[in-house]
Parts: structure tokens; sequence; C-alpha cells
């Protein structure tokens, strides 16, 4: 019986990881590719999580493998010293002692070293005012020498200010289908229409499917309706933190509009279904996890959002923004 | 109780007078369990956040950092760069949160206390909550984080969140016991009523109480305190928003804010207790 597992929360030791078709690709590119694979999913998608559970079984294989965390360096500094700091960094990750920056470039290719980059999208920040340049990010300059890069992100990487890629690998786990979730809830009566129902509830939302199931299999006499009821209507971290996402954007001069703009698009969804269109609003709904990344418009958001975030919200986080 | 932190603000505080708030600090005490760790105190003003972080934290040698002396503060850099001064030390690199990094692996734990958080330019609190998390997720850094603020950290904060509200009727009451206070009929109620449970009003009611001194001067240091609140709001070009409730006013937006700084209460749309409602 499957009690504890884990999808988008790091639980190392304490719950089980569950693979989708993104460690397929992430094993695949480990075994044969070479350059980068990009890997994109919103906030709470099991990126870090996909990092701390393939990160070291590469190591234990005894390949060079590397971890690095952007948001754990400072933004505002400049290039050399991004440089010298993202090498030690490096170095340390890597088990290396400490080598010169072109050295430890040549290390890497020679080595055929892979490297995990968490929080890419924090080259937006890094880089507001356009293309990414090489000498100006020493990730970039990484990547051109021919280093193995593993890169997780919330956005497409031309929206970074990275050069064109080759397709970009969604995280999501649309491909958890009815039966591996009925599998997850199996000590459950009825767990197979059960899972279906979870599934039109988190549609496909690594953290939400993990809280559900979990509840569920906690409280066996709780129905899939009073679990979503606690959770939409309870203080729940995954939830709170889309909810201070959007305030925090609200409270940004600079992005206030924007956001605006966003919560209106979320309001006429809720209100009249998916919009026709893709548009900077929605691409912030699938950033936010709101909408589903590389999903089509047409695809409905998970019931529990609509529960949660729903036209009072929208109408309360207007009036107080 | 003598307190270990060589920071004279974080001052000592007597066992006998601290007010426990057993549920926030079993809490607090379960999180401190763990490195990395990024976690905040909720509560607007007087509902007793520092307090509590300074019983809970007393013996712990933390690093505290009052951003209420930071206004000036734009880039994450300024506020690490503080951080480092604060330790004795000075930037080696020019990044400052890598210093601070590198001297956490090399030196072990570091508590930091990030007081007043709320009064950081917005700017600056969010690049901060972006390198929080970042420090968060990097297993090998033995660092911990614990800030408190009035409204929410903001994206990035929510697994570790605890909010310290006022107190209830009965939670007035059992403060007074600590004070050994033998309530007269209805007395606690009427403390309830008019601090509206704002811990601050309460213990200061409690002190006075205890010390047996006479009602005008407990008078005063409650409309001292409210005088204090009333001129933070004047600095900070928010009392505009009390004067808008007074006029009845007020939008949505200005009764949320007004909450969040904890001088109304949005869901009963009502003053946060009579004195603000008399004095403010």
């Amino acid at each position: 019986m499957i009690r504890n597992f884990w999808l988008g929360v790091h639980r190392p030791g304490v719950t089980r990881y569950q693979p989708s078709v993104a460690d397929t690709t992430v094993r695949a590119f480990l075994a044969e590719g070479r350059g980068r694979l990009w890997l994109r999913g919103p906030s709470g998608s099991g990126k870090t999580s996909l990092r701390f559970e393939h990160a070291p079984d590469v190591r234990r294989a005894g390949r060079l493998c590397g971890e690095l965390h952007l948001l754990g360096h400072s933004s505002s500094v400049p290039a050399e010293t991004r440089r010298l700091t993202f090498a030690v960094e490096l170095s340390r990750s890597l088990g290396l002692e400490q080598l010169p920056w072109k050295d430890l470039l040549a290390t890497c290719v020679r080595e055929r070293a892979v490297v995990f980059v968490d929080e890419v999208s924090s080259l937006r920040d890094r880089h507001p005012t356009g293309p990414i340049r090489p000498d100006d990010e020493p990730l970039l300059e990484l990547a051109e020498a021919g280093v193995d890069l593993i890169l997780l992100t919330m956005d497409e990487p031309e929206a970074l200010g990275w050069p064109r890629e080759l397709p970009v690998t969604p995280i999501w786990k649309e491909d958890l289908d009815a039966a591996a979730v009925a599998a997850l809830v199996a000590p459950l009566a009825r767990s197979e229409e059960l899972a279906a129902e979870v599934m039109a509830q988190v549609g496909g939302n690594p953290v939400l499917l993990q809280r559900v199931c979990v509840m569920l299999l906690k409280r066996p006499a709780s129905s899939l309706a009073d679990v979503v009821a606690e959770l939409t209507t309870d203080l729940d971290p995954f939830l709170i933190e889309i909810e201070w996402s959007v305030r925090t954007g609200l409270g940004d001069p600079e992005a206030r509009q924007a956001w605006i703009r966003a919560i209106g698009a979320w309001e006429a969804l809720v209100e009249s279904g998916p919009p026709d269109s893709e548009s900077p609003a929605v691409d912030t709904l699938r950033r936010l996890g709101l909408l589903r990344p590389g999903a089509p418009l047409s695809a409905p958001p998970c019931g529990l959002f609509l529960s949660r975030f729903d036209r009072g919200w929208c109408r309360r986080i207007r009036e107080t923004a | 109780m003598k307190s270990a932190c060589s920071d004279p603000h974080f001052a000592e505080y007597c066992p006998d007078c601290y007010q426990s708030r057993p549920e926030h600090e079993r809490l607090i005490e379960q999180w401190l369990e763990l490195t990395p760790l990024v976690a905040w105190v909720v509560g607007s003003q007087g509902r007793g956040k520092t307090r509590l972080l300074e019983w809970v934290l007393r013996d712990r040698h933390p690093v505290v950092v009052h951003c209420g002396l930071l206004g000036r503060f734009r880039r994450e850099g300024d506020f690490y760069s503080h951080v480092l001064g604060q330790l004795g030390q000075r930037s080696i690199t020019g990044d400052s949160l890598f210093d601070l990094r590198e001297l956490a692996r090399r030196d072990g734990a570091l508590l930091l206390v990030v007081r007043d958080f709320h009064f950081l330019h917005p700017g600056l609190r969010r690049e901060l909550m972006a390198s929080f998390k970042g420090l968060r997720e990097s297993r090998e850094i033995n660092i911990q984080i614990v800030g408190e603020t009035r409204g929410h950290p903001g994206a990035g904060s929510a697994s570790h969140v605890t909010s310290v509200r006022s107190l209830d009727e009965a939670e007035v009451e059992r403060w007074g016991e600590h004070y050994r206070v033998a309530w007269r009929p209805d007395e606690a109620r009427n403390v309830h009523r008019q601090t509206g449970g704002i811990p601050a009003l309460v213990a200061l009611y409690l002190e006075h109480r205890h010390m047996n001194t006479a009602r005008p001067q407990l008078m005063d240091a409650w409309t001292r305190y409210v005088h204090d609140v009333k001129e933070q709001l004047r600095d900070r070009n928010q009392y505009e928003l009390v004067e808008r409730f007074k006029a009845d006013r007020s939008t949505p937006g200005d009764v949320s804010e007004l909450d969040a700084l904890g001088v109304v209460d949005a869901r009963t749309g009502r003053w946060a207790c009579e004195l603000y409602e008399m004095y403010l």
C-alpha cells in the first residue's frame, strides 16, 4: 500500500518519489544526450524535487555532477564577481578543488560533467533589459563551452533572453494517468472512479495531487468533497503561496498592471470558460500554475483552483489591491 | 533571565513577565530543528511577534537585523552587507550574499532574526524573498532565518508561517492569572473590550493592575501607546487611512490595509479596540 509518496515536494527519506515523463526524459538525456535539457514547469510542479531525485543517482554512477541554485546568488553584482562566485560554487558542487574559471570549464567538458541548474527563471531579474551575453552571464558561458546542463525553469528560454533552444519539456504530471492515480488511492473504496475525480480536481498539479491523496488515505471516512472543501478554506501553504505571489505582484508598481490583467483573465475564465487566445496575461497564469503549462487553452483548469480562487476571491483581490 | 544574545536591542525578558503563547512557541521550536530554514511570524502591531521571538530564541545567539533602520536600502547586496557587518565581517568577493553563505559553511550555524521586514522597500523585499528561497533550497548551508512582519512576507514564504493574533477573552483571563490577578466580575470582559485583546495593551493593563497603580496612570500608559501608533502611522503617511475610516469614507482596500496595520478588524469592519476608536 502506498501511504507516502511525493510529487513536487522535497521529502527525501520520508516519502516516495513518483516519477513521470519528465524523469524518463532526464534519464535519456543523462544516458545519451549532450548539450542542454530544458525542463519547464510552474511553481510547485516538481522541478527541485526532480533535481534532488536524480543528482545523487548521477554521482553514484560515477559521473561528475553539479547542482546550482541561481536564487542563492546575488542578482546585483558585476559579472566578474558573479563568475568568481559561480566558479567557487560549481567547483564545490562537483567535488573539485577550486579551479580558475577557464580550467573549470575545460574540466567539465573533458569529464562530461552534468550540472543541474535550478531557478533559471531568476535570469529574468538579473538581465531585465535584453538578451543575455556570455561575457555577462557565467551560466551562458558554461552552456556555450559545451557543458551538459539540465535547466529547470518557469519560463521559455527566449523569455529569459537566452538564445533560441530546442523544444522545452514541460514538467507536469498529465502523464500520470487515472490508473496510476487509482494505484495511489487503491486502499480506498471505488478507487478507479475516485482517481478520475481526483484528477479532475487537481488537474495533474503535483503538489495538489499529493495533498489530496495523502488526506484521503489518512482519513478514509472523508469524501473527496470534504478534502477539497478543507483545502480550499483552510490555510494550505501551497494555495497561500499562489495568493501571495499574486499579492506580491500587485504590490510591485512595475508589475502591477500586468497582474491586474492576469486577474482579469482568470476572472473571465472562471465566469465564462477558457480564453480564445494566448496573451501575456494567460502566460502569467501559466507561470503561476493556475493554467497548465503546455496544455491547450481549452483544457479546463483544476477544479480545486476554481473553487479556491473563485469570483469572490477575484473581487476581493481587486478591491484590496 | 539574562539573554545570551550579543544584540543589546534583543532585550532580556523576565520569565515572570513573559506571557506564554504555547502553540506558537512549539511550532517555532519544531522549525528550529530544520536547516536551512526560512520562517515567518506574521501579525499586526502589538500582537506580540517580537516578544514571542525574543522568548523562543533567547538562548540561541541570533544575529538581529532591524529593518526599520534600513529604509534607504534598495538592493539585497546592501542588506547582506549589513548582516556581514553585524557579524563583524566585510565582503571579500563583492557579493555579500555569497560571502554570508561561505561564512555559514565555514563557521557553522547562523541564526538570523529579521525584525520588521515590512519596513523594507517593496523591491528589496521581493529580492530578499527570492534569495531566501535560494538559501532554503541549498541543502548544505547551515543557516536559519526567522523573520517578523505585519503583512504577508511575500511569494516564496508560505511553508513556515505562523500568525499571532489578538487574544480572546479566555486568553486575557489566563494572562491575568499569570500575573496572579484576582479578576473581579466582568473585569476580564471589560479589559478585552477596551483593548480588543491586543497583547501589548493587555500586558500594560496587567502590569499596572499587578503593581496596584491608579487608573489615571494606566490610562496614561494606554494613551501613550496609542499615541505611538498614531505617530508611526503619520511618519509613514498612513494616517490618512485612519482619517478616511473615521469619516466613513474608507474603500475596501483602505480597510484591508488598516487590518494589516492592526488598527481595524476587516471581518467586522470595526476598530480593533475601543482605545483606538477613542484616541487614534
